[in-house]
């Protein structure tokens, strides 16, 4: 965030639609900071948790979506079980991460990114985790190569990593759910549902392994914007 | 006692020892599982930190086989999907319209595995099963995040303080420690993008089980095992002098006693040494079952005579009775200093 002041102009009124139609009201927010100091990742953020909040109050979009707090958030829902104010501030954080992947931002955290990508990939092809697939597409995709070989190696060993997928027989079922999802998306004040495709933030721009067989994006969520948008209309 | 059962995707791989485990705990404790047929994956964190439309509709797939399955409980052993399919179904209960239905109101009950074992008439059941208990073991009872969080979706009435995991371990004969961490985050949903952050998150929470006096770690939370017993894994390699503490699941303990046998078999899923448990088994084997599962039974925490405590200082913290209000300080000291 730049030092300046916070000006009207810097509200969203997208963003503030999103927020809105979420039923999620950070603007409840008294600034107690419960949510910064019960927070396991706090040490890591760029912006408190209670600054998300704060942020997302006012609509100020662009330090939100630039921000590594909303990628590094693990979910673990503390923050929501400890407001005064009832405020879902993790069910905040994921309308964020949404919001910016739909607005085509650029991940703060790529390899976050990269992993939630893939997995939604892999269920959306099998219909369950097939976890050699996320593992081997995901180091395709970050470039985390090195990292967990070794881990790896001793589950397989242990029979836990199976080399064939879980499968569910009726997959189509869960290709009609991915299509259904982008369109109650659009349909229900989701943020930017009017642009396909929007980045999901490969770090290395490698296609998926399922992806050559259908038309990109043509499955909703997930759909192949390995360039993204950048943080186009920004410039 | 016969349920519906919603595994989740773990317990078909990272977590076969779990799913193995329950599945031998509820034949003893004459419960019935019918798997659900064709289940998909929950999503995970990744669908509702992603994708909140996909999230409610990968759920309500499963609500719906649920609901055709004709079961009055379905049974799930796995905190994510637990709390995915509660959310799912408060979601599509108050705003079908979302998501294209007219109403969604079915009778069914989705339950948690430990919320259900823990209770009252469980507990008796499991102790009066109870063959072989693992007197003076002291154990750290770790809930992770989804199981208790966010209290108005899982129903949990403590989640800052619960107890039913402790339970369970002094139904089995062992002692549940008081420590600090019992529902700190593990950090599992960032663990395969940013392991550096999560090493962190894991040292802490076992440097909190071993001041806490505790042998091992107890979990009914499968990412939450792979996660704690990896990260070690990776402390120890780096070297520093760290020690790893086994992570069992809830079940593997229960199984354990409810069997009287296991041995080595306890160790071979574990990512750490977890040879403990045979080895605490075997020591209860040698001891005076009769007089141990007495003491057992009354719930009292019998002194450490089969205890091979690395951390006797920390294990004269240690209390006989499970969750009492814990100090909410969060520890920065590095495990075994």
């Amino acid at each position: 965030m730049s030092a300046r002041a916070l000006s009207l102009n810097d509200a969203s009124r997208e963003l503030l639609r999103a927020i809105r139609a979420s039923g999620i009201s950070p603007q409840d927010c008294y600034q107690c900071g419960r949510c910064s100091s019960g927070c396991p990742i706090q040490p890591h953020f760029d912006l408190k948790t209670m600054a998300v909040v704060k942020l997302a109050a006012l609509g100020v979009e662009r330090p939100l979506m630039r921000s590594r707090a909303i990628w590094l958030c693990a979910g673990c829902e503390t923050c929501t079980t400890r407001c005064p104010n009832d405020i879902d501030i993790a069910g905040l954080m994921d309308l964020l991460r949404e919001y910016s992947l739909r607005r085509g931002y650029r991940p703060a955290e790529p390899r976050i990114a990269a992993f939630h990508r893939t997995y939604l990939d892999v269920i959306r092809h099998w219909g369950r985790v097939f976890e050699v697939e996320l593992f081997a597409v995901y180091k395709l995709r970050s470039r985390d190569f090195l990292g967990d070989l070794g881990m790896g190696m001793k589950m397989f060993m242990q029979g836990k990593l199976g080399l064939r997928p879980h499968r569910i027989r009726d997959r189509s079922a869960i290709r009609l759910i991915y299509r259904q999802a982008r369109a109650a998306r659009e349909a229900h004040g989701g943020a930017g549902g009017d642009e396909p495709g929007g980045g999901r933030g490969d770090v290395a721009g490698a296609r998926g392994p399922h992806d050559g067989r259908r038309g990109a994006g043509s499955d909703g969520a997930g759909g192949d914007g390995a360039t993204g948008r950048g943080e186009a209309g920004q410039a | 006692m016969k349920f519906a059962y919603f595994p989740g995707c773990t317990m078909k791989g990272t977590a076969a020892d779990y799913e193995s485990s329950l599945r031998e705990t509820l034949a003893r404790l004459d419960i019935e599982l019918e798997e659900l047929d064709d289940w998909n994956c929950c999503g995970a964190s990744s669908a509702h930190m992603t994708d909140r439309a996909l999230d409610i509709a990968l759920s309500a797939r499963n609500l719906e086989l649920a609901r055709k399955s004709g079961h009055a409980v379905v049974l799930t052993p796995c905190p994510a999907c637990y709390l995915r399919l509660r959310h799912a179904d408060l979601e599509l209960r108050e705003h079908p319209e979302r998501h294209g239905r007219e109403a969604h109101e079915p009778r069914f009950e989705i339950r948690y595995l430990t919320a259900l074992l823990a209770g009252d008439e469980m507990i008796a059941r499991i102790r009066a099963a109870v063959r072989r208990p693992l007197t003076g073991f002291k154990v750290a009872a770790y809930y992770g995040c989804l199981s208790q969080r966010p209290p108005k979706v899982t129903g949990a009435s403590r989640p800052e303080h619960p107890t039913d995991l402790d339970r369970l371990v002094e139904a089995a004969g062992a002692t549940p420690v008081r420590w600090s961490h019992k529902t700190e985050c593990c950090g599992g949903s960032l663990t395969v993008a940013r392991a550096d952050i999560v090493r962190g998150l894991v040292r802490e929470i076992v440097a909190a089980a071993r001041r806490g006096g505790a042998e091992a770690i107890v979990t009914d939370c499968a990412m939450c095992q792979a996660n704690l017993e990896s990260r070690q894994a990776d402390l120890a390699r780096a070297g520093e002098g760290f020690a790893t503490m086994p992570v069992y699941f809830a079940t593997e303990i229960l199984a354990a006693v409810l069997s009287a046998e296991g041995g080595a078999r306890w160790a071979k899923g574990h990512l750490v040494d977890a040879r403990l448990l045979g080895e605490k088994l075997a020591a209860a084997g040698r001891g005076a079952p009769a007089a141990a599962r007495a003491g057992a039974a009354q719930g009292e925490a019998a002194g450490g005579s089969a205890a091979q405590g690395t951390d006797p200082a920390g294990a004269s913290a240690a209390a006989g009775q499970p969750a009492g209000r814990e100090p909410a300080e969060r520890p920065r000291e590095v495990a075994g200093s």
